[in-house]
């Protein structure tokens, strides 16, 4: 029991590789009800997108897929950091650690500031649903369709659907982003005070797996919102 | 409960590596975007996303050499999510399937309806299609 | 723990190691929180309570004359959304699985005792918001929420209340990954999981529904809220959303929910069954299996409340096959009790009389279960009493008998003091006959066609209706009752033994009530249920000295 002296493994655990476990275990988990979470809006876009697969691919051509690729590249790019500095925790090093956090920082608020001139333009297009939203199709795709006047009301109304889905998982998924930062900003402490060794690194690997997730949710959000309509003008 | 005891540390090279994949499969995914395989569209895309993703789960998130009980916490959490798209689906494909024609078959409910209400406006919208 | 030997004083115990308000509010001993759970869930069963004795009063006669027609649909929302989310899903798995998990496991705690506490501030906030929509004017969509009615009519109170359940339902996935968590990887060593308490596999088979359908409702109930306050449009028929998805992602969690409520008071009545027979449980692994086996089915089965929405004819043709597949693993479990207690030393103590009362409740409301599963009867009774009556035979009839059950069980573990058996035994009976003269007529009601959710009905109906409410009276006596005794036995009740039931499990080899390290010295794993075993002869003997002291006194 000498070694619950040492104020890194909680009094309730025998051992370090328990507590690892534990905590291991436990994130997986959290993860786990993460993704049912996301699913639930998953689904939503599942069936929407079946019952309304041409509206669904005319609305996401209206998306800016460069913002969303760049961001795409952004988040990865993080994830890779992140995962650098879960290796940097592990072997202890500690200016490593506070490098690799920052740049994950960094590159979480380069990727919201993009979302936000994403969202900014939609407010401009009144593509934002509610009572101002407005959509209209583009002309050459009335023609390829032949979208009859009936046909072309029901779409734009349609539309909104898309949108409504487009920013509620959006927002979920920077609401994540916007955590994740919290949570990040919250690890340089321990980490500058050199707290995180081979035996205790659970808390940067824990926020490691959910950063990553992250990334996997946008890895499926970006084909399934921006790209599924990229090749109607074709 | 030794079964992920000690920790796993990767070489720099497998991160990066797994980094290179994912920027060209990015890459490729918004390419091939811009062409038409008709009902192959949503195959091409989703299966190179799930590539990715087991990408990142795989090297990322250590799953690779994880124990058994993680391995089976992710294959289960998508087997539920599949419960759960799959279930639903099947609502939504079949109701045109079954629901007869009106046309050729006059719902036993029209002959019902009070005289009075036919002309009052539409109720639901189409929120019964 | 080894360590604790040398300091340990046997008159100094988890519950009077310190009486400040603070150590209790900011307590990580998991056995505080249970009790800062039955504290918080007794406040709201006695709310729920009051709403349900508002609905029968109003049911006695078939005019609306005791509240307005909006007024009882706001009663009965109350009723629903306290009952169901506030009091049954955490009743078992918070109380009595927060007490029992580590004791069963042989640990000193949960895996996480601080996220185990953070749990209850986030259940708390949650149920405050609840009622603050309740005092503001309360909310009249039921306890589904169903869209459009919830999203695009109702008052905004509705905000408060889907932001409530949304705060109390992160508060179980916590739990439930706590408990998932704490049995995987602090269970004593020769714990194996053949050797499990059946307790445990309820609350692991409970955790898992927990973890993996909640985020579900969670979702969309925020995409409900998402509709109102943002103007998303996910649910909305006007822009060719479908209410009818709402409806599926709700019960992909609610119908499970149901199994959250009962699976842990399976776990319980596997216990009381076992320890007042005083036999090995029958058919363990069986038993074990049949939890997780109902915990995933749970999952398969949501759309039999869809059958008259509009969804597809096949579809609802194969979840009425898929939902009768439930009632296998159900029966195995009930013919196993039964099993257990044949050639069995049966003791009727009161935890017993609810087990049993449990075993017929519970029959009933399983076996309507599958009438109801049947899609042309579930058309006929769909939005009837009869459908009122089936749903209170399980979650009264089977998970609170089972709380009330595991909760004098153990009451005597919890506080190291004994409740009066004269007024329990007359209390449990009393529930029994309240609980069915109030609902077995629902039955009926529904079969003759009493839709549910009006407050005023065709007289023929009213016989029946006084009968439900005079049985409802003799019910909220019962359930009084045991507030009193329980109150008062804290008090002034005898002093409990160590085992006082003579039974097997861990949790009754340490003191009563146990000191906050659980266990003074390493933990023995023995089998739970070997009900010959030799450290139990001598505690049995005693007990029935005990009894045949008193015996000639009370004669």
């Amino acid at each position: 029991m000498s070694t619950h002296a040492d104020s890194a493994l909680a009094h309730h655990f025998e051992s370090f590789e328990q507590q690892r476990t534990a905590a291991s275990l436990g994130m997986w988990l959290f993860l786990a009800q993460e993704l049912m979470f996301f699913g639930g809006l998953f689904t939503c876009y599942l069936i929407y997108r079946s019952l309304n697969s041409l509206d669904f691919a005319i609305a996401s051509s209206e998306l800016d897929i460069t913002l969303g690729g760049i961001n795409t590249a952004v988040l990865i790019t993080s994830s890779l950091t992140m995962a650098l500095g879960v290796k940097a925790a592990q072997l202890a090093k500690k200016n490593q650690l506070i490098g690799y956090l920052l740049a994950t920082i960094l590159l979480a608020c380069c990727f919201l500031v993009i979302k936000y001139f994403e969202y900014a333009a939609k407010f401009e297009h009144h593509t934002v649903p509610g009572q101002h939203f407005e959509f209209h199709v583009p002309p050459d795709l009335i023609e390829k369709f032949e979208l009859g006047p009936e046909r072309l009301v029901q779409m734009e109304k349609r539309a909104e659907i898309f949108f409504s889905v487009y920013f509620a998982m959006t927002g979920l998924h920077g609401l994540h982003v916007l955590i994740g930062i919290g949570i990040a900003i919250w690890l340089l402490f321990p980490a500058s005070r050199g707290k995180f060794n081979m035996d205790y690194h659970a808390p940067v690997e824990n926020f490691g797996l959910y950063w990553h997730f992250v990334d996997l949710v946008w890895i499926f959000l970006f084909p399934l919102l921006y790209l599924l309509g990229r090749n109607i003008h074709a | 409960m030794s079964e992920h005891g000690d920790v796993h540390v990767s070489p720099n090279s497998t991160y990066f590596g797994v980094f290179f994949a994912l920027c060209v499969l990015t890459v490729v995914t918004a390419w091939v975007a811009f062409y038409d395989f008709g009902p192959f569209n949503d195959l091409v895309a989703l299966g190179i996303a799930f590539t990715k993703a087991s990408l990142v789960v795989l090297f990322f998130m250590h799953v690779k050499y994880s124990g058994r009980l993680v391995k089976l916490i992710v294959i289960a959490s998508l087997v539920w999510l599949g419960i759960m798209f799959g279930l639903t689906i099947i609502d939504y494909v079949s109701r045109e399937a079954v629901t007869p024609d009106p046309a050729v078959v006059p719902s036993p409910y029209e002959t019902f309806e009070p005289k009075s209400l036919s002309g009052d406006g539409d109720h639901g919208g189409d929120a019964a299609h | 723990m080894s360590a604790h030997t040398d300091t340990y004083d046997p008159k100094v115990n988890y519950l009077n190691t310190d009486w400040s308000i603070k150590s209790w509010l900011l307590t990580l001993d998991h056995k505080r929180i249970a009790w800062l759970y039955l504290v918080s869930i007794s406040g709201f069963f006695v709310l729920g309570g009051i709403f349900a004795l508002l609905i029968r009063l109003e049911l006695l006669t078939p005019q609306g004359d005791l509240l307005s027609p909006d007024g009882y649909n706001r009663v009965f929302t109350q009723h629903g959304v306290l009952m169901i989310f506030l009091f049954l899903i955490p009743s078992i798995p918070a109380v009595l699985g927060n007490f029992l998990v580590p004791l069963m496991c042989g640990a000193i705690d949960v895996a996480f005792p601080r996220l185990n506490l953070a749990s209850w501030y986030i259940y708390t906030i949650g149920g405050i918001l609840i009622v603050i929509a309740l005092i503001t004017g309360g909310v009249d969509t039921g306890w589904t929420f169903y869209t459009p009615l919830s999203s695009t009519y109702a008052n905004s109170q509705v905000m408060f209340v889907a932001l409530g359940v949304f705060i109390a339902g992160f508060s179980s996935i916590l739990t439930g990954l706590n408990f998932l968590v704490t049995i995987h990887t602090m269970r004593a060593p020769g714990l194996t999981w053949g050797r499990l308490p059946l307790f445990l596999w309820g609350t692991y088979a409970t955790s898992l529904i927990n973890v993996l359908g909640t985020p579900v409702v969670a979702i969309t109930i925020g995409l409900v809220g998402a509709e109102r306050t943002l103007g998303l449009g996910i649910f909305d028929p006007a822009l060719g959303g479908d209410p009818v998805l709402f409806q599926h992602l709700f019960w992909f969690y609610s119908h499970p929910a149901v199994y959250i409520m009962i699976l842990p008071a399976f776990g319980v009545i596997s216990e009381l069954i076992s320890a007042f027979s005083r036999k090995r449980v029958f058919g363990y692994s069986f038993i074990a299996a049949s939890s997780v086996g109902i915990a995933v089915l749970g999952f398969i089965v949501w759309a039999h409340h869809l059958f008259t929405t509009g969804m597809s004819v096949y579809a609802a043709t194969v979840f009425s096959a898929l939902t009768m597949l439930i009632a296998v693993p159900t029966a195995v479990k009930m013919i196993n009790w039964t099993t257990t207690m044949y050639q069995g030393a049966v003791k009727w103590d009161t935890p017993m009389l609810y087990a049993v009362g449990f075993l017929g409740l519970f029959l009933i409301g399983g076996l309507t279960g599958v009438m109801l599963a049947t899609l042309g009867i579930d058309i006929h009774v769909h939005d009837t009493y009869f459908v009122v009556a089936h749903f209170h035979y399980v979650m009264v009839g089977g998970a609170i008998m089972g709380f009330l059950g595991g909760l004098h069980f153990w009451w005597p573990k919890m506080t190291g003091r004994l409740y009066p058996e004269s007024f329990s035994k007359v209390s449990a009976v009393l529930i029994f006959v309240g609980f069915n003269a109030t609902f077995f007529p629902q039955f009926i009601l529904g079969y003759m066609g009493m839709p549910r959710r009006y407050h005023a009905y065709p007289e023929e109906f009213q016989v029946l209706n006084i009968f439900s409410t005079a049985g409802a009276s003799i019910l909220g006596v019962g359930y009084l009752l045991p507030l009193v005794y329980f109150t008062w036995s804290i008090v002034a009740g005898k002093k409990a033994p160590e085992n006082p039931w003579g039974a097997m499990g861990l949790e009754w080899r340490i003191p009563s009530p146990p000191p906050t390290e659980n266990f003074v010295k390493e933990p023995v794993i023995t089998d739970a249920y070997d009900y010959e075993h030799e450290i139990l002869k001598e505690q049995i003997e005693e007990i029935a000295r005990d009894e045949a002291a008193a015996v000639p006194s009370t004669a």
